[in-house]
């Protein structure tokens, strides 16, 4: 007796594949589109983030000011023993705060930041852009670049996710 | 010295009087103790004669007499009147002092509080400034990415995120105008009290200062202090210096 696959079978296992690549292709879409709508969130949200962090960074550096300020005052008289020691106190106090919140808001930065361009890049190089959108990018980048449109700083920032979404793209 | 024939002390109120005029006189701001035959009061009854009123609330005064007779009460000399002005003088000056001190007191008290605000004022304007420089750059982030379509925010979001920024940027820029406009006026305002009383109520503290500001140029020179530090300081110590 011979053992033969039925075509039946060959079928209906072909559908169950079709309908399963099917579900993956609508999980992945559901996922860009989840990531998309993530990033832009966190794209407006972010800004508090930063902002915070830059009043942070300005009262860490007017404190570091003000102890050395303090300090020169100290050892040209215009201060007395009393009113130095008490406020370098209160200053290394205030130090030590800011010193902890600026940690705990890059730390808070930087996990999501990382966390969501991982996702953004793969969507970016996988669903949204071909390799030649990107590249087409890059070149105007440069020509706003060398047109003088965009500074430096804004230029390096946009470049450098260019170039990892060029790096994830397919060929 | 030559006394007006017609001042006396009304022995009553105490005050300097004028029989001519019949009213209260400044014997040291009219001719009273002086060249008094240049008053116009004087000249007058000298050519008319004393008023009819006068003449009448003092019939036994003879002021047709060439040389009328001035009747002092009999306290009252030429040396007494002077003592008294001298007495009103001074009591002006004490006056005139205890307006200065209150003024130099209450300036130093303003100078020392707007030193305090200035310095919040000036923390306000580098955190104002550094904040605006931030949204500027993202700003033009935006911008980029908007041009190039790196931006994935659905349109109206992308454009809600760039106003949002936009009026940041424009709120930033409006406060700092205020603060350095406020800072220059109150500044210029100060100024001319600051160099009054400098000269006078800072005197002993100058040498202090001097010294100081000397000593801050060797920490300086040996690099013990940053240029930072030593701008800061400079300019406390200058503002207390008289120019």
């Amino acid at each position: 007796m011979s053992y033969t696959i039925s075509m039946d079978l060959i079928k209906s296992l072909y559908s169950k594949y079709q309908s399963s690549i099917g579900t993956l292709k609508s999980m992945w879409e559901s996922y860009c589109k989840r990531v998309i709508e993530i990033a832009s969130r966190w794209e407006l949200e972010k800004i508090l983030f930063l902002e915070k962090l830059v009043d942070l960074t300005l009262s860490r550096e007017l404190l570091e000011e003000e102890y050395k300020v303090l300090t020169t005052k100290r050892e040209l008289g215009l201060v007395t023993e009393e009113e130095y020691s008490k406020r370098v106190d209160e200053l290394t106090d205030a130090m030590r705060k800011v010193k902890e919140e600026i940690e705990s808001v890059v730390s808070m930065i930087r996990e999501v930041d990382e966390a969501i361009k991982f996702h953004m890049h793969t969507v970016y190089a996988l669903y949204v852009f071909r390799r030649e959108d990107i590249e087409k990018m890059l070149r105007t980048l440069d020509e706003m670049r060398s047109a003088g449109k965009v500074r430096e700083d804004t230029y390096n920032i946009v470049k450098k996710d260019l170039e990892t979404i060029l790096k994830l793209s397919r060929e | 010295m030559s006394v007006c024939p017609y001042l006396y002390v009304d022995p009553d109120t105490r005050k300097y009087m004028c029989r001519v005029l019949g009213r209260e006189v400044n014997p040291f701001l009219q001719p009273c103790l002086s060249n008094f035959v240049e008053c116009p009061a004087y000249a007058r009854v000298s050519k008319e004669g004393l008023p009819e009123k006068v003449a009448e609330a003092k019939p036994e005064e003879k002021v047709e007499e060439a040389t009328p007779r001035v009747e002092f009460p009999p306290t009252s000399t030429p040396a007494d009147l002077l003592l008294r002005t001298i007495s009103e003088v001074e009591e002006r000056i004490r006056r005139a002092d205890e307006m200065w001190r209150n003024y130099a007191e209450h300036i130093v008290s303003t100078m020392s509080n707007w030193l305090r605000i200035k310095q919040d004022i000036e923390r306000e304007l580098r955190k104002v400034e550094r904040l605006l420089e931030f949204y500027l750059q993202k700003l033009e982030e935006l911008n980029v990415r908007k041009t190039l379509g790196l931006i994935r925010l659905p349109g109206e979001e992308a454009d809600e995120l760039l106003r949002r920024y936009e009026e940041k940027v424009s709120k930033l820029s409006r406060v700092r105008e205020d603060l350095v406009s406020k800072l220059r006026e109150i500044e210029s305002r100060l100024q001319d009290h600051r160099k009054r009383i400098h000269a006078i109520l800072l005197r002993p503290d100058i040498a202090k200062f001097k010294l100081a500001l000397t000593k801050l140029e060797e920490l300086r020179n040996v690099g013990k202090v940053d240029e930072q530090t030593y701008e800061k300081i400079r300019s406390e110590i200058m503002y207390l210096i008289p120019e």
